[in-house]
């Protein structure tokens, strides 16, 4: 079992320290050999890469599949892509340490962390931005130019309420504005193209997305984006993270994470990114998702 | 090898417009028909999409209506199994689920969710929360079959609470009962007081442990927390109570002063009364906690936020049903329009292409044939610089060829017609319009020259006796002949013309003297008599020929042609082949003539004309054997007038026809009044003009006026004179013929005097010679009108004609035509010419002298 497996660290304890050489030999031999030992174990088995099924399992496989290969070959080690079919199994694995890299969306990363020990090594760049705002988006013709028109309006958000851009920032805009729950419809959409549609369609008066939802070109497939605008949009947020399992070691945290914020520098890490429908990846901490603890507080009332 | 040259596109094309048309028409045609059925397919496609669309949402939609109702069924069924729980509720629960299994594989198994892998995903997710939830409620129904595990204290309160309980009591009542039996001893009185005590205080303790519990479930009231605080405090104070009533009865034990069963007793209730205290203790814990009842928390954490879910799920796909359905007829909408858009598109092209084709035929047609009209205007107009448009189409081409052959045709005719117009078709000489033309010019010349120029007007003598008698023929070719002569005999700067008929007219240019003029006459006049050669047989013609002069005749063309006709008509009264120059006496003729005619034709009118009668006698028996009608005109001013002051004019102008007919009609009607006074033997003499010879009118007019008067024909003599026999010998024979056929008699009248014929006495039916009044006026005295007179009188009854003599004025005369054997006389020796009236009356005084 992975949960069961053990890590080592280098950290020496006063206790390991030999006093008389040939001891002091011995255990330095046997310190490499305990040292070695736990890191040779973890590299003998896979590395599990999990991402959040937000697409289906074949479009997430293909999209990520590169950048599993690739991580393999820096970590000179088998890389497991492991595509969960629901969010239960997934958060269900992200619970039991299944995966040693995982990619979710920042309020998963936050209840992870604060619950599992994940910790963030790098995040997404898109569009050449490593951030992401939320957004509310309106029909042009709506006549709703501020969000206070949003009074008895139904909103549609993409996502669940554990969409952490299109629902939660979204939501924390609205009460920026002085609209409380319940001043306003709740709607759900599958993701936030579709709550764009919705809005498009005149199914709802608004949609919760990220700022740039009306720029990404599948959802100018879908809709006429020169119908719709955006009347607020949030402080920017750290985009999504990858994060390592507490179980994984700090070297080769460190290695993963400079594997992935380096695979801009060459063509083929490009490649890599572009079918990942990333700009980029970037070197990313813990604290750059305060801002999001905050705003999950104030909105789901659950503190990270 | 030549480069292969770039051809423009429009050599591709037929050169023609109906080509042209052809191939556009083909390819509008092939345009509009990809057009229409593209549009037929798209429509198809599109409302096939949508229905099909339709369809499948329809039966996402049912199956999503399913499925909520489902859901509520199901939280309504918890609710009620939470309030109301029961084995009933297990199998309509389980009923529930199995109906949301169906939903949700009907909703599964719908194309529309099928077609769309995101709500496949989720539609398998939904299917996954069912069975996650049907878990959840099983394990809900489970746990609320136990009722330990429903409710956590409740074990404690049976297996601890409960049996300590029971057991503290049973050891009160006992202690009580060893009081009650040892109550003659004193400190028993206050232990059983104490012991009561412990009874009442642990029966309220248990009480308000009950209300405790009850109030948790809410029995009592609305606000379970409060009224637990009270029953706790309740508890807590009879639990104190309990404890010092027990330590009072310790004290009491301690001291001896217990019994056995008293002391056990309070050994016992000390021990199930701490294990009661602790087990309360653990009991408040419970219901004080979360989980005092395991099933509200199921419910709440597990069962209600998959619900939750399920019902935002469902929400979601709802949602996307209405995006596709609003998507859907946005697209129908947008179908439509692009539709409304594409038949506008259509309208403006087909405008366009209609006014592409009116330019292309307007270019290719209309402007050609609008030159070829401004060529045809001009070509009216008469214009010489005609520019035809260059034909880019074989129409075009054809038109302009047609407009070329037929100017080409139209020039040739107008030409022909030029020389028809001013030409005589028969001898090619200018006709009367040329001719009067060049006359104009002539005098126009003679006004700016100071020079003379002379008209002839030329007229054939006889040629309408050969017309007549030889045919037409022979008439035309004579008058070609003549034609050719007179041009043969004139200069080239003169004109010939023929003004109809045998009318010929020569313009004789820069005359200086009238001798010039004569000179060329006398050619002309001789050119004529030399005979002509027609068909083998010499004909002879002579002509009259009128000469006026401009300026002196006259400076205007009618004024010059009327005068050289009045000099032609002089010259032919003076005679055959001669000339005459005009003077002005002739016109004053000619101005009689006119106003006699006028006169005339008011007597006409007015019936100023009268028949006088003259007898003629039986020479031998002396008496009236008919008498000669003779025409007056009793003249308003000049009063009686013989026919020699006339009857040129009447035969001149056509006056003569509706005489001659008044004279016949009057004639007839008279001789009936003659009849009845005179026997049936007398006879009327008419005399007829030969200008009527050609003419039907004199039977037409004869036969009806006979018939209507009751005569018999042979009691007419129609006379006509010896000169009209010899002059118009072809029409008199044929004239004279009808007459006889008619049964009238003929008289040859003033025989004699003319070119007398034995001939012709033979060959006409000639019934009566009348014997002319020169040539009886000089007998017998005139040796040789004697001679003649018996001659004539001789030959006449050697042919068996009736003779008759005429102006018998002395006995003389009239022994010497008796002593001869004529016939019959007449003269003022026997009567003057009288009227109709005093005609009967000489008849009857005749009569009665005879008898």
């Amino acid at each position: 079992m992975r949960g069961q497996r053990r890590f080592f660290t280098l950290n020496a304890t006063p206790e390991n320290a030999p006093r008389p050489r040939f001891w002091q030999r011995l255990g330095l031999v046997l310190a490499i050999l305990c040292i070695s030992l736990p890191a040779n174990t973890f590299a003998d088995e896979a590395l599990t890469i999990g991402v959040f099924p937000r697409r289906t399992s074949d479009a997430t496989l293909k999209m990520f599949s590169p950048l599993a290969n690739y991580l393999g070959q820096k970590l000179n080690r088998k890389v497991v892509l492991n595509s969960a079919p629901d969010f239960n199994s997934f958060w269900e694995n992200v619970a039991n340490q299944e995966y040693d890299l995982v990619h979710y969306n920042q309020y998963h990363y936050l209840r992870s962390h604060s619950m599992y020990g994940y910790r963030v090594i790098v995040r997404n760049e898109e569009f050449g931005r490593s951030t992401i705002s939320g957004a509310i988006v309106v029909r042009k013709d709506s006549g709703i130019n501020k969000l206070q028109d949003l009074q008895d309006k139904k909103i549609v958000f993409g996502g669940g309420r554990m969409a952490m851009i299109s629902y939660i920032v979204a939501t924390h805009l609205l009460r920026q504005a002085g609209l409380e729950e319940g001043d306003y419809l709740t709607q759900f959409a599958l993701n936030p193209p579709k709550a764009c549609v919705a809005t498009f369609y005149r199914q709802a008066s608004a949609a919760g997305a990220g700022g740039r939802i009306l720029e990404l070109p599948s959802v100018k497939k879908l809709l006429d984006t020169s119908e719709m605008k955006l009347i607020a949009v949030s402080k920017p947020y750290a985009h999504l993270p990858w994060a390592v399992s507490k179980n994984v070691p700090t070297d080769i945290a460190t290695r993963l994470q400079a594997a992935m914020a380096s695979l801009g520098d060459s063509e083929k890490g490009r490649a890599i990114l572009k079918r990942a429908r990333l700009t980029g990846l970037v070197v990313s901490s813990d604290s750059d998702y305060d801002p999001h603890r905050e705003t999950v507080f104030q909105i789901v009332g659950e503190r990270y | 090898m030549q480069p292969a040259r770039k051809l423009p596109i429009t050599s591709f094309l037929p050169k023609s417009i109906r080509g042209r048309y052809l191939v556009v028409a083909v390819l509008i045609s092939g345009v509009l028909l990809v057009i229409a059925v593209a549009g037929w397919r798209y429509v198809k496609q599109t409302t096939g999409l949508q229905v099909q669309r339709i369809q499948q949402r329809a039966e996402a939609t049912d199956a999503i209506g399913d499925l909520d109702s489902q859901i509520r069924n199901l939280e309504a069924s918890l609710h009620k199994e939470i309030i109301q729980p029961g084995e009933v509720n297990s199998r309509i629960l389980a009923r529930h689920f199995r109906y949301l299994r169906a939903a949700t594989d009907r909703l599964l198994e719908s194309d529309w969710v099928k077609a769309d892998p995101v709500l496949r995903a989720l539609g398998e997710q939904l299917e996954a929360d069912n069975d996650r939830l049907e878990r959840k409620v099983q394990n809900l129904l489970n746990l609320r079959r136990n009722i330990t595990n429903w409710f956590p204290a409740v074990g404690t309160m049976q297996k601890v609470m409960q049996p300590n309980y029971q057991r503290f009591s049973t050891q009160v009542r006992l202690a009580i009962e060893e009081s009650e039996t040892n109550n003659k001893l004193p400190e028993q009185t206050e232990i059983y007081k104490l012991l009561v005590a412990v009874r009442h205080a642990s029966v309220r303790l248990v009480s308000e442990f009950r209300l405790l519990v009850a109030n948790r479930f809410g029995i009592f009231s609305s606000q379970p927390n409060v009224a637990m605080q009270t029953r706790i405090a309740n508890v807590n104070i009879f639990s104190r109570e309990v404890s010092r009533l027990l330590a009072e009865l310790g004290r009491l034990d301690k001291s001896n002063k217990l019994g056995i069963q008293q002391h056990e007793s309070l050994q016992a209730m000390n021990l199930s009364f701490q294990r009661w205290s602790k087990a309360y203790k653990q009991v408040e814990e419970m219901l004080y906690g979360k989980n005092w009842r395991t099933d509200l928390p199921v419910l709440r954490n597990t069962i209600a936020p998959l619900i939750r879910e399920t019902r935002q799920r469902i929400s979601t796909i709802r949602l996307e049903l209405a995006v596709g359905s609003a998507r859907d007829i946005t697209q129908l909408t947008k179908a439509t329009k692009q539709l409304s858009d594409f038949v506008i598109f259509l309208a403006v092209a087909i405008m366009l292409l209609l006014f592409v084709g009116f330019l292309v035929i307007r270019q290719t047609l209309l402007v050609p044939i609008g030159k070829i009209s401004s060529a045809l205007k001009s070509e009216a107009h008469g214009k010489e610089e005609i520019t035809l448009p260059k034909a880019t189409t074989d129409e075009a081409r054809d038109l302009v060829e047609a407009f070329d052959e037929m100017r080409n045709q139209v020039r040739q005719r107008q030409a022909h017609l030029d020389f028809l117009a001013h030409h005589d078709p028969l001898t090619d000489l200018p006709n009367r319009v040329l001719f009067r033309d060049r006359l104009q010019n002539a005098i126009n010349r003679v006004k700016r020259q100071n020079t003379r120029a002379s008209l002839m007007f030329l007229d054939l003598d006889r040629f309408k006796q050969i017309n007549d008698s030889l045919g037409h023929n022979t008439g035309d070719k004579l008058l070609q002949m003549v034609a050719d002569r007179l041009t043969r005999h004139i200069r080239h700067v003169d004109t010939v013309a023929r003004l109809g008929g045998d009318e010929f007219a020569i313009i004789i240019e820069d005359v200086s003297e009238p001798s010039q003029v004569a000179i060329v006459a006398e050619k002309i006049l001789s050119a004529i008599d030399e005979h002509f050669e027609i068909e083998s047989r010499q004909l002879h013609v002579t002509t009259s020929i009128g000469i006026a002069t401009c300026p002196d005749d006259g400076t205007e063309v009618n004024n010059l042609i009327k005068n050289a006709d009045t000099a032609m008509y002089h010259s032919k009264e003076n005679g055959p082949n001669g000339f005459t120059f005009y003077s002005a006496e002739m016109t004053a003729r000619m101005t009689e003539f006119f106003s006699k005619e006028l006169a005339l034709r008011e007597a006409i009118v007015n019936e100023e004309f009268v028949l006088y009668y003259q007898p003629i006698i039986d020479a031998k028996s002396g008496s009236v054997s008919g008498c000669e009608a003779l025409l007056r005109w009793r003249h308003p001013e000049k009063g009686i007038l013989a026919p020699a002051e006339f009857l040129d004019v009447l035969e001149d102008t056509d006056l003569i026809t509706p005489v001659t007919k008044w004279v016949i009609n009057q004639a007839l009607c008279d001789f009936k009044q003659f009849l009845t006074a005179k026997r049936s033997q007398f006879t009327l003499s008419i005399n007829i003009s030969a200008r009527l010879l050609e003419e039907q009118l004199i039977i037409d007019t004869l036969r009806p006026a006979l018939l209507f008067h009751g005569i018999h024909a042979s009691k007419i003599i129609l006379e006509i004179t010896e000169d009209t026999l010899v002059k118009r010998s072809g029409q008199a024979e044929k004239f004279l013929t009808a007459l006889k056929d008619l049964g009238v008699r003929i008289a040859i009248d003033d025989f004699g005097k003319g070119q007398s014929s034995l001939n012709r006495l033979r060959r006409f039916p000639i019934d009566v010679v009348k014997i002319d009044k020169e040539f009886v006026c000089d007998v017998p005295t005139d040796a040789y009108d004697s001679e003649l007179v018996t001659a004539v009188i001789a030959m006449a009854h050697s042919l068996k004609k009736h003779v008759i003599a005429e102006g018998v004025e002395s006995s003389a005369q009239y022994d010497f035509l008796l002593l001869n054997n004529c016939d019959a006389v007449q003269g003022y020796l026997f009567s003057k010419p009288v009227s109709a009236d005093s005609l009967v009356e000489y008849l009857s005084e005749r009569t009665r002298r005879c008898s």
